[in-house]
């Protein structure tokens, strides 16, 4: 009897263990089928990706004659926002340089900034191109540096102190080595001693500071600077470029409740009443408790970086940040956005 | 006297505002410098902070360090303790003092 009740209990416990391996051996094969068919899915794309992007297909895209974010950013900003799109929908493209009769350096430094936020979010991309056959233009894109980012046959020395100009160089953080090297390169080209380039130093820290606290919102992860500074002889002074490509200051700056309203109506059609954006520039400059972080104590360098412009130690002071364009002379908003800001000036 | 040479007991190169932000920050030489000095003074001791020599003193850096080390001691302690010196730039004394003086919590 007692054998029998084994028995039993024994078929009992074989047939629900025989149950849960069935159930257990479905759940795994239907787990990896569906995981199967979502890799098979991915690699096809991919395939697809590269496929497209190996029959040089490309889209050709020429560049405006004035490639220039500072004297002409509707045209440029329209052209990146061009190249951008394709990138996004993974067409290739052909960049053509060739007709370029202007170029500066902070166009070439945004073009990078692009490249490499598509690299950081996994956009696939192709790219080619040709170089400009202006000889002026040809030999300062060889010089800024622009050939050490993307992959090219060109060999690229790095020129910086031979040269009258220091190559574009990429930093996260306020970086004093970098700020110093700049403070070496303007003392040695225009004759200066160190007490002359104390206010160079504090513009320079202050500006990467601000990348790094303020200029990028938490969806940003690429927290980057560029620089680019060459020497001008025939003026005898010393050109600056600095690009961060965060949010920009209008989308950083703390609003008022005011403005908050405005902005928000602005973005109703047919009711343009917002706030320009050089008006919010004008206002960090000024230090009108515009600090993203709310404190008192916060916000300081910009309005530094603003009066040492209005003493007269810096010329040229020029802001491009989304919409706004802040400079001696043109005081407007533009039609397309940057994504960031570009700070020019000279010494 | 006590005293503190920035540019050679810290860094001839000063950078930004938080550690986070990079090297030589005014919140590094708050905590490494400043405060172990600042806190072993005695009653009528005074520390004399000599700023020459350095490539500059970004805004920044020096109202974390200055205007942080008020906002822990009290703006009228900070003020009575230290003494600057500054033989290149003397209107840097005025400007820290305006941020010991403005330092809030």
């Amino acid at each position: 009897m007692k054998k029998i009740k084994n028995k039993i209990w024994l078929d009992r416990h074989a047939k629900n263990k025989f149950k849960k391996e069935l159930k257990r051996r479905y759940r795994y094969n239907e787990k990896n089928y569906t995981t199967y068919v979502e890799q098979s899915q991915t690699l096809k794309s991919k395939k697809r990706l590269k496929y497209k992007l190996s029959r040089n297909k490309y889209d050709p895209l020429i560049a405006p004659e004035n490639f220039s974010l500072y004297s002409n950013p509707e045209e440029t900003l329209s052209f990146f926002y061009d190249i951008e799109q394709k990138f996004k929908h993974g067409n290739p493209v052909y960049f053509d340089m060739k007709n370029i009769k202007i170029l500066t350096i902070d166009t070439i430094m945004y073009f990078l900034a692009i490249l490499k936020g598509l690299k950081h979010a996994r956009i696939e991309y192709g790219v080619k191109g040709s170089i400009p056959s202006e000889k002026k233009c040809k030999d300062l894109l060889k010089a800024s540096g622009f050939f050490k980012y993307v992959n090219s046959g060109y060999r690229n020395k790095d020129l910086s102190y031979e040269s009258d100009m220091i190559q574009i160089s990429i930093g996260q953080n306020a970086n004093p080595y970098s700020a110093k090297n700049i403070c070496d390169f303007t003392m040695s080209k225009l004759n200066l001693k160190r007490a002359a380039i104390r206010s160079l130093y504090d513009v320079m820290i202050e500006l990467m500071s601000n990348t790094k606290q303020h200029a990028y919102g938490i969806r940003y992860v690429i927290r980057d600077w560029y620089i680019f500074v060459r020497y001008i002889s025939e003026k005898n002074s010393i050109r600056f470029i600095f690009l961060d490509t965060g949010e920009g200051i209008p989308t950083t700056v703390k609003r008022t409740g005011f403005e908050y309203i405005k902005s928000i109506v602005a973005n109703v059609p047919l009711m343009p009443v917002g706030t320009k954006h050089t008006e919010y520039i004008r206002s960090a400059l000024n230090g009108e408790l515009r600090s993203s972080t709310g404190k008192l104590h916060r916000g300081k360098g910009l309005p530094k970086i603003y009066s040492f412009y209005n003493n007269g130690y810096i010329k040229k002071l020029t802001i491009i940040s989304n919409h706004g364009y802040f400079a001696k002379g043109f005081d407007n908003d533009i039609d397309n956005s940057l994504n960031g800001t570009i700070y020019y000036w000279e010494i | 006297m006590n005293q503190i040479m920035v540019a050679e007991e810290f860094s001839s190169i000063p950078g930004g505002r938080y550690k986070t932000d990079g090297d030589y920050s005014g919140e590094e030489f708050r905590d490494t410098c400043l405060l172990p000095k600042f806190k072993s003074l005695k009653e009528n001791e005074i520390l004399l902070i000599n700023l020459d020599g350095a490539y500059g003193y970004p805004t920044s850096f020096l109202e974390e360090a200055f205007g942080g080390l008020a906002r822990i001691f009290g703006h009228e302690t900070v003020l009575k303790k230290l003494e600057f010196k500054s033989d290149e730039e003397p209107s840097l004394i005025d400007e820290i003092k305006g941020y010991i003086k403005n330092a809030k919590k």
